[in-house]
């Protein structure tokens, strides 16, 4: 008896230690097998619809890499919902993937700062990335990763719509009111919304509020994170999101972004506030959907209809990562000359790098002419936590349960906390 | 205390603990370590993305109280819900349990037919729901006389938390059923039987008869419909998402929320879990003590 206790007691207390003792030490380590180096890479990307062409990638740098001697595994994870918090969570306990994307503009500055990123400013990749692509991976003179999606957006136009009514594309609020008053009288929804995912309705942040960011409140990110600012100054943007929600399409709540896509596609309603990483979407609804991405009008003023260049999803090598070496090697491989023009057109992606030649989309014409002409300016850097916090009380406000002066309340004060934060 | 008896009492403490081991071991890895780490870190600053963290003694909580309308707006939200869900999906389970036990032939039939929703993971049900709240009612609302099926279930606040309670009543009432039949099984049916013939008619003989003899029951349903009606998550998580705005959050979401979306707050996080956890032991000891009192009226 006492010799079955102790034996279960010692077999217990085993596994408990060896429960909690893993702190992630030996992971991706396996024997070597002759002369060749096994080694095994943690890969966390938060889009699944890309598998097929991550794999692809991978499959390829697993080749490469073998002819030199390495038996490389990639144990690939894609979480469809809640990356963020996923990668967080690991971090937190000391359960780091190799390699992991995230949105450069939004988390890239915070999981910098947190420590978890490894400086790839020594990478062969740096010195072909557009300015505007490198500045948007620079954090403090460091390069946090490898900028990897890239967009010219504002809002979506069914543009079929908009010829066939003779309409120009506005580029005023007036103008929009306008644009709107001809729609309806042709019984035409102005506006599709899409409330039932909350981010929607926090796409007016960078667009309508980054327009005024670049315009009227220059001084807005600098006052914000001096403790001295307010959202009063960019207040204006309320104007825009009420002409939508007063002009939308109805039961907004209950629409969700892929709904509100399809039904853009079907002919729904004239404009989107929506990026064209819906366009795969929309088109796989309505292949023939004349799509065109516009500046949205904010006010009176012309010079604040602009278009949002933004990098959003990133990749970076951890800072933890045992093999750093050949992680960001593998991140360089997304730009190499004899592949990167494929791979970027097989994810849909816009163009980061002189080495792509590659024509964009029809429908981002537009968008790309006036960047050109530099009506355009790069997402602003507001915090993740802010942007959040606006996704909510966005919808709270179009509800009806928050005041415009509660929203600016509320935004500040979620500022004022990420300080304390950051 | 003899010797002899030192020692049977001794063996049998070691075969206690020698079947309860595993369990006991599983039990603490899994809930008194996380636990015991919550309440420390409740009173820390820790987040992920920062590389340390500090002791900031009741700041959390004292925040939490003076500060943080959302969670108490959340706070309120639960208990109303949880209010509901209790009173409901007891009167619904034991009606449903009464009316099943009435049938002979088909009470298996019954019995299957209600306990159905309760296979279906909440996640499942809240999915299914979306689609009926969002697509079906509203073709529904078409038919004659069925006009008020067009509501905006999902985006109206003060309707979204009715269509939350729906999904909640519909999945768990089945599995208190099943509970409640099982009570009225045990009740012997020579005192109905005797009552019955002393005259008393059926709603007296439910009161004065049944209910007092299945109180065991209630006493279990009515804690386990208070302990999930406060920990809901997943049906308002997949259904409305905390929304519009924040309007259907519950205290779950708003926990996730400010550990997970906001600036990762994880102390101050499990602040609010150690709060909610607080709440829910001080009502469930006062629920099980009076049902308890109530037993043994009975």
């Amino acid at each position: 008896m006492k010799k079955i206790f102790c034996i279960l007691l010692i077999a217990m207390g085993m596994l408990v230690f060896a429960a909690c003792s893993n702190d992630g030490s030996g992971q991706g380590q396996t024997p070597s097998s002759g002369d060749r180096q096994q080694v095994e890479l943690q890969v966390l990307i938060g889009q699944p619809r890309f598998r097929e062409q991550y794999e692809h990638i991978f499959d390829l740098f697993i080749e490469k890499v073998a002819a030199e001697g390495i038996d490389l595994t990639i144990s690939l994870e894609m979480p469809a919902d809640n990356a963020s918090a996923i990668l967080q969570t690991r971090m937190a306990t000391n359960n780091s993937p190799d390699i992991f994307n995230f949105h450069a503009l939004v988390y890239g500055p915070t999981y910098f700062r947190a420590g978890w990123l490894a400086d790839l400013s020594g990478q062969s990749f740096i010195d072909s990335l557009f300015p505007t692509a490198r500045d948007a991976v620079t954090v403090e003179g460091n390069i946090i990763g490898l900028p990897l999606e890239s967009v010219e957006w504002g809002y979506l136009l069914n543009y079929d719509i908009f010829q066939e009514l003779n309409l120009a594309i506005p580029n005023t609020i007036s103008e929009m009111r306008n644009v709107i008053a001809v729609l309806e009288a042709n019984d035409i929804v102005p506006f599709q919304l899409a409330y039932g995912d909350a981010w929607v309705g926090g796409l007016n942040l960078p667009l309508a509020g980054g327009a005024l960011i670049n315009t009227i409140a220059p001084n807005f990110i600098e006052d914000m994170n001096a403790g001295v600012g307010s959202f009063a100054q960019l207040e204006a943007m309320f104007d825009i999101i009420d002409l939508a929600d007063a002009h939308g399409s109805p039961r907004p709540f209950e629409t969700g972004a892929d709904q509100a896509a399809a039904d853009f596609a079907n002919g729904g309603a004239a404009m989107h506030i929506q990026g064209p990483w819906m366009a795969d979407a929309i088109l796989s609804v309505n292949p023939d959907f004349n799509l065109l991405v516009a500046p949205l009008p904010v006010t009176d003023d012309i010079a604040a209809t602009m278009i949002n260049v933004s990098y959003s999803t990133a990749l970076g090598v951890s800072s933890f990562s045992e093999h750093q070496e050949l992680a960001a090697r593998l991140v360089n491989f997304f730009l190499d000359p004899a592949h990167t023009n494929d791979f970027f057109q097989s994810f849909g992606f816009d163009a980061v790098s002189y080495l792509h030649n590659f024509d964009s989309h029809p429908w981002q014409t537009l968008a790309s002419e006036l960047v050109e002409q530099g009506r355009a300016y790069l997402d602003p850097d507001i915090p993740g936590p802010v942007k959040v916090e606006f996704d909510v009380a966005i919808s709270s406000y179009v509800a009806g349960t928050m005041t415009r002066a509660e929203v600016i309340q509320v935004l500040d004060e979620t500022w004022a906390t990420y300080l304390q934060y950051r | 205390m003899s010797y002899s008896e030192k020692k049977r009492s001794l063996k049998n403490l070691k075969y206690l603990l020698l079947f309860t081991f595993p369990a006991l071991a599983f039990y603490f890895v899994f809930l008194f370590i996380p636990i015991t780490s919550a309440i420390y870190y409740s009173f820390t600053d820790w987040s992920p993305v920062r590389p340390d963290y500090s002791f900031v003694g009741l700041n959390n909580y004292i925040e939490i109280f003076t500060r943080d309308r959302h969670f108490t707006n959340a706070l309120r939200l639960t208990m109303r819900f949880t209010i509901f869900i209790f009173v409901l999906q007891n009167i619904i389970a034991l009606g449903l349990a009464l009316l099943v036990e009435t049938r002979t032939k088909s009470k298996s039939f019954f019995r299957t037919i209600f306990f159905l929703p309760n296979m279906f993971s909440l996640i499942i049900s809240s999915l299914m729901f979306r689609f009926i709240y969002t697509r079906v009612f509203v073709e529904v609302s078409e038919l004659p006389f069925l006009g008020f099926f067009d509501q905006s279930w999902l985006g109206d606040p003060q309707v979204a938390f009715w269509s939350i309670l729906i999904v909640s009543l519909w999945n768990g009432a089945g599995y208190m059923m099943i509970i409640y039949m099982a009570a009225l099984q045990s009740v012997p049916a020579s005192i109905t039987e005797a009552a019955k013939i002393d005259g008393a008619n059926g709603f007296r003989r439910l009161t004065k008869i049944t209910l007092p003899m299945i109180m065991h029951a209630i006493t279990i349903c009515s804690f386990l419909t208070l302990i999930r009606g406060f920990q809901i998550f997943d049906v308002v998580f997949r259904l409305t998402g905390g929304g519009p705005g924040r309007a259907t959050q519950v205290v779950a979401l708003n926990i996730f929320e400010e550990a997970f979306q906001q600036p990762l707050r994880y102390g101050y996080a499990n602040a609010k879990a150690m709060i909610f956890f607080a709440v829910i032991l001080l009502i469930t000891l006062i629920q099980t003590g009076v049902m308890k009192k109530m037993e043994i009226e009975s």
